[in-house]
Order: structure tokens, then sequence, then C-alpha cells
């Protein structure tokens, strides 16, 4: 049996418009909007409390919202039961029934919607999809957790549901296997075409497997876009902190491409508005250390501390405007000191400029 | 790759384990072990000047003796009656109970064990008067009253009241570990509100309805006033006629062999209830 039959031929758009929530009070999610594309993989990331789990709830028909809309493939889902929306759930925990073995939780879907034709087969094509072909027998306490988590996926694919929502897969697998399963997750929502929304706090993970993210915060999405965008031009400083490491500049604009802090005079390539705070942050990998370096920026500093992080070495280097750390390949020899005087530089264009600053 | 097992006894720890143990296991062996046999070895004294022991008689004769097996029955068929009663009465309350939040859980289960802090005999009086000629029957006209005080459907009644909470507690304290992400998780894979109780909620709660039946019958079994006080001499059950075999008539051997009978009784109904329940407590591992 082919996979096509299994699972839905062609993912569905899924559109939230304008939505709001209210928990005791207050406002959980407000004016809340979000478009995916069909078949897409679509992170949402960020801190506890931002929300991100609370949309899940919304799309699935969990959470009742107070304004707003749901669609799905361009159908209104608003006032429909989580019975009739056609969505598929895998949750933090899997939720597997647990009196129910492997095949039995991914059929029941099948079963209270008597839709037995070929029942048998498509289990098992289920069960080969996600690599359990010869586990279906088994309880979910007789399985590993990442074969749980593969029931889990499986039983929602198998009600050929619109959209798949993930909410923290992976976060009660360890490292090894959670790297495995990410490539899984890849691999099977390709073969499945569904349009996925997976939901992390974890934006490693969430940019190793999705197209597009978006970044929440208190409600809102603070930036949508590729994960390579999002890291390489954060637009706003939620995102520019929360997004991968990065050293943090303070300073006022003293000419339209000049950042004044301290006694250092910082070239930007981004124009700024003169007298006006910005926040220069900079990636370790933006920035070049050694000996001599020769570029648009370049300081002298000394070295604060360094990280051994496999690949890489990061030192932290106080220098006139600040501190900031460069990242150095593992392979080099050289080898800086601590409290060595060393060189520091970033291009003018390098890093993101965000204007205001909180002191 | 086998675990390295340590044979070294770990002696602090077993004198400790030992201690705690040891009021309690004190307790039984001299107030519930010892007891029992003494009893146990009564029921084998066989009858007349000079009795035979070991000796099966007193057995024989209560297990062809039609009224004492009446009695037996009786005794049974109310236990299993009233066990009923707690379970289609408290079932719908324990799943009310699983379905509220927060504090209106906590008002709720207090509601349901407040009956508990009241005496038996208090509650037991109660029944006395709504079902007697001046309580409930006499709101029906004379010619159709029914006598309901004195009679086996009164101690029913009053068994499955008294010990409903019983029945409730279990039944919740099971439910309780349902994870509520398994009703949505089931919900978004199109299962009914029907579908979810059949198929995720009533087998999860299981064990608890087991274990709730377990309650309910052995403490009905072995009921004392209530059944006395509801059902009067004319229906009298297996505790009132141990108590009257061995205190009113002093009759020690018959009255110890009818104490291991109901024993024996009790103990294979609710062998038979595990055997029965058996295939679905091992899938929700109970």
């Amino acid at each position: 049996m082919r996979l096509q039959d299994i699972t839905n031929p062609a993912g569905v758009s899924l559109d939230l418009e304008q939505v709001e929530v209210n928990y005791g009070g207050g406002a959980v999610l407000a004016d809340f909007s979000l478009g995916i594309e069909p078949g897409e993989l679509f992170g949402l990331i960020g801190p506890s409390g931002c929300g991100k789990s609370t949309s899940l709830g919304v799309i699935a028909g969990f959470i009742p919202i107070e304004r707003g809309k749901v669609r799905l493939g361009g159908r209104d889902v608003t006032g429909l039961p989580s019975q009739k929306r056609e969505v598929g759930v895998v949750f933090q925990n899997y939720a597997l029934f647990p009196h129910m073995t492997a095949a039995e939780n991914i059929g029941y879907g099948l079963r209270v919607s008597h839709d037995m034709a070929d029942y048998d087969a498509r289990i098992q094509s289920l069960l080969d999809l996600v690599k359990l072909s010869a586990k279906g027998g088994r309880l979910p306490r007789e399985l590993s957790g990442g074969e749980q988590q593969r029931v889990a996926i499986a039983r929602a694919l198998a009600i050929r549901p619109k959209v798949l929502l993930l909410d923290e897969p992976l976060s009660n697998l360890d490292a090894r296997l959670r790297g495995e399963m990410q490539e899984e997750l890849r691999r099977i929502q390709r073969e499945a075409k569904v349009t996925t929304i997976f939901v992390t706090h974890d934006q490693d993970e969430a940019f190793a497997v999705c197209d597009r993210v978006a970044i929440m915060n208190l409600g809102r999405i603070e930036q949508l876009g590729r994960p390579r965008d999002l890291y390489r031009r954060p637009a706003t400083r939620f995102v520019a902190r929360f997004i991968g490491k990065s050293s943090r500049l303070q300073g006022r604009a003293a000419a339209a491409d000049t950042l004044e802090i301290a006694d250092a005079q910082i070239r930007t390539a981004t124009p700024m508005q003169p007298g006006r705070t910005y926040e220069l942050y900079l990636r370790p990998e933006d920035i070049s250390i050694g000996a001599a370096v020769h570029t648009d920026n370049r300081f002298e500093g000394r070295v604060t501390s360094m990280l051994e992080a496999g690949p890489h070495r990061y030192y932290s280097v106080r220098f006139d405007g600040g501190e900031v750390q460069a990242m150095f390949s593992a392979r080099a020899e050289t080898d800086f000191d601590l409290s060595a005087p060393v060189w520091i530089g970033w291009p003018a264009q390098a890093g993101a400029l965000l204007e205001g600053s909180d002191g | 790759m086998a675990e390295a097992v340590s044979l070294r006894v770990d002696w602090p720890r077993l004198v400790l384990y030992s201690a705690m143990l040891a009021p309690l296991f004190i307790i039984l062996l001299f107030f519930f072990v010892v007891p029992l046999g003494i009893v146990a070895g009564n029921s084998l004294t066989g009858t007349g000047v000079d009795a035979a022991f070991p000796s099966v008689s007193q057995y024989t004769s209560i297990l062809t003796d039609s009224y004492y097996l009446g009695i037996l029955w009786r005794t049974v068929v109310v236990g299993l009656a009233a066990t009923l009663g707690a379970l289609v009465l408290g079932y719908p309350a324990a799943l009310v109970l699983f379905f509220f939040q927060g504090r209106w859980r906590q008002v709720f289960l207090f509601v349901i064990i407040s009956p508990l802090f009241i005496s038996v005999i208090v509650r037991t009086y109660g029944w006395m008067v709504l079902l007697g000629p001046g309580g409930l029957p006499s709101l029906l006209p004379s010619e159709i009253r029914p006598r309901l005080i004195k009679t086996e459907f009164a101690i029913m009644v009053g068994l499955a009241h008294i010990y409903i909470p019983y029945m409730v507690l279990s039944i919740n304290s099971a439910m309780s570990r349902i994870d509520a992400r398994y009703l949505r998780a089931a919900a978004t894979l199109r299962a009914s509100n029907y579908q979810i109780f059949r198929d995720i909620i009533l087998p999860l709660s299981a064990p608890g309805v087991v274990a709730g039946c377990a309650i309910v019958f052995s403490l009905s079994m072995t009921s004392f006033s209530t059944p006395i006080l509801l059902g009067g001499s004319g229906n009298k059950t297996m505790p009132y006629l141990i108590y009257q075999q061995n205190l009113v008539v002093g009759d020690w051997a018959t009255g110890s062999a009818l104490a291991i009978v109901l024993l024996a009784v009790t103990m294979s109904v609710l062998v038979t209830l595990t055997l029965l329940s058996r295939r679905v407590m091992t899938r929700v591992g109970g």
C-alpha cells in the first residue's frame, strides 16, 4: 500500500485570524494571526508562557477563543469541536492509550469512525512508516520513549489529518535520540506531505527541522521567517537575544554610520538616526580575533575567559566598547592567554543593529 | 549485560525495616492470625460429649441444613445487591467528580465522604424512619402501600447507602490517574464523547471499580448492625447468626464453623471477581 493512500495526499493551508484567548483575566493571545502554507513544516518557538502551546490548543479545538477565526484549507472551523477538525495531535508525553497496543492506538481513530476498509493493511503501512513494523502488538509501556513517540505520530497521521500538530514531541527524549528523531520527523513529514506545526522551546530543534519558524513572546509573534533569516537578521531585540549566542553592544549614534560606545567608535553599514540609542548584536562568528585583524572595526582588548565547545573555542574579549565573544576554530593551533592583549574586529555590515535600549 | 547483584546483607537497613514493620506485625499476629487460628480450631471440634478432633461434622451439618444455607444465600444476595447498587449510584458520581476542576472537586469529594463522619447506627436509624410505616410508604394510598422495613430490600438499600463513599473514593482514585490528554487525544481522533467514555475512561477506571466492589462486598457481607436493624429477625444474615451461635446459644463449634464458611464464601466471590476482571486488568496495568 502506498503512503499517499494512507495519509492526506496534499496538505492544506492553516490560518489563524486575529485570535484572542483569555484565561482568568489576562489575554494569552491577543490579535494573533498566522498563515501557514500547505505542506509546510512550521515551527513555533518561544519561552514558556509565550502562548505557543495555547495556539496549538486553539487549532486543535481544546481552547475556546473569544474572538477571531481558525481556517483549515480556507474552511472556517472556529466553532467546531476537536472531533470535526481533522487535526492530528502529538502530545508532549505522547498520551498513548495505555491499555491499547501500538497497533490499536494507531487504529483507534479509524475504528471509532468505522473507517474499516483495508484496516489491517493501513495500520501495517503506518507501522512501516514509523519503522515499528514488528512492534504493533506491544503495549505502550513495553516501548521505549522514541518508539512511543513514533506510535503517537502514526496514530495522529492515521486519520489523514489536514494538519499535524506536534507539541514539544522530542523534549522527553535523550539528546542522541532527539537528533535521530529530528531527522525521522522531517522524513515522515515529507513523505506524508502533511501541513505540520512543531511547537518547541528549543530553537536548535526548530531550526534543524522546520521550513519556517515564528518566534513568539507574550502572546505575539516577534518575527517569522526562514531559520537562517531569523538568525542573520533578527528584527527585534527580543529575537536577537533569544536566538543563538550574541554579544550586545549599546551606544548612541554619533553619525548615520557611527555608533559611539564609551570611548569606542563603531562603523555600521545600516544607516542610523544620529542622537538615538542603538544596540548592536554581534554573533561570535562575526568577530575576528588575532594578533592583527584587518577590517572596518578593529579594537585592542584583553581575553577575559575562554569556553571550550568541541569544534569551537569561544573567547570573551573586553575592549573599550564593552565585552564581546569571538569564535575560533578548534583546529587552529593558536591560543590566547587570559588577560593577554589581542585584536578583535568585524566588518561594518556584520551583526544586527536595532534601535532602542533598556539601559 | 547483566547487573552485578550484591549478595551482601545490608544489616542496618534490615534492622531498621524490621523495626518499622514489627509493631504492625505483632498486632496482626496476636489479634488476627492467632484468633483466626483458634476459630478455625474450634470449628473442627465434633459434636457431643466425647467430641472428636479434628472433625468436619460442623461443616457437614451447616452445609446440609437448609436454615443455615438460606441465611448464607440471603447474605450473599444482599451483599451482591448492595455492591451493585453502590456501583450503579457511585460510578456516575465518580465521573462527575472526575470532570470537576480544582476547588469544586474538593468540595464535592467532601460532600461524598461526609456521611462517613456519622455513626453507622445513626444512618441506619435514618433508613428505619424513611422506610418505616410513617416514612416513604405513607405517601402512597393505603391499598398499595408496600412494606419496606424488615425486608431484604431494606438491608440492600441501607448497605448500599452506607458503603457508597468507599465505592466513589475507590473509582475516583483510579480515575484521577487518567491523563486528561488521553481524552483530548481521543477527541482529535474523532471519538465521540460516548466513545471516549466507553474506550478510555471505562477501561482505565476498571481497577477502581474492581477494588470498590471488593471493598463494598466484603463490608456488606460482614455488616452486623445494619442488617439487624433494617431486616429484623426474619431476615437474618450470617454475622448475626454467628453472634447468636457463639454468644447466645454458646455453641462455639457451630459459630466458628459458620464464621469460616462466611470467610470462605466471601473470599471465593472476591477471587471470582478478580479472575473475571483479569483480562482488562492486565491491560490497564492494575
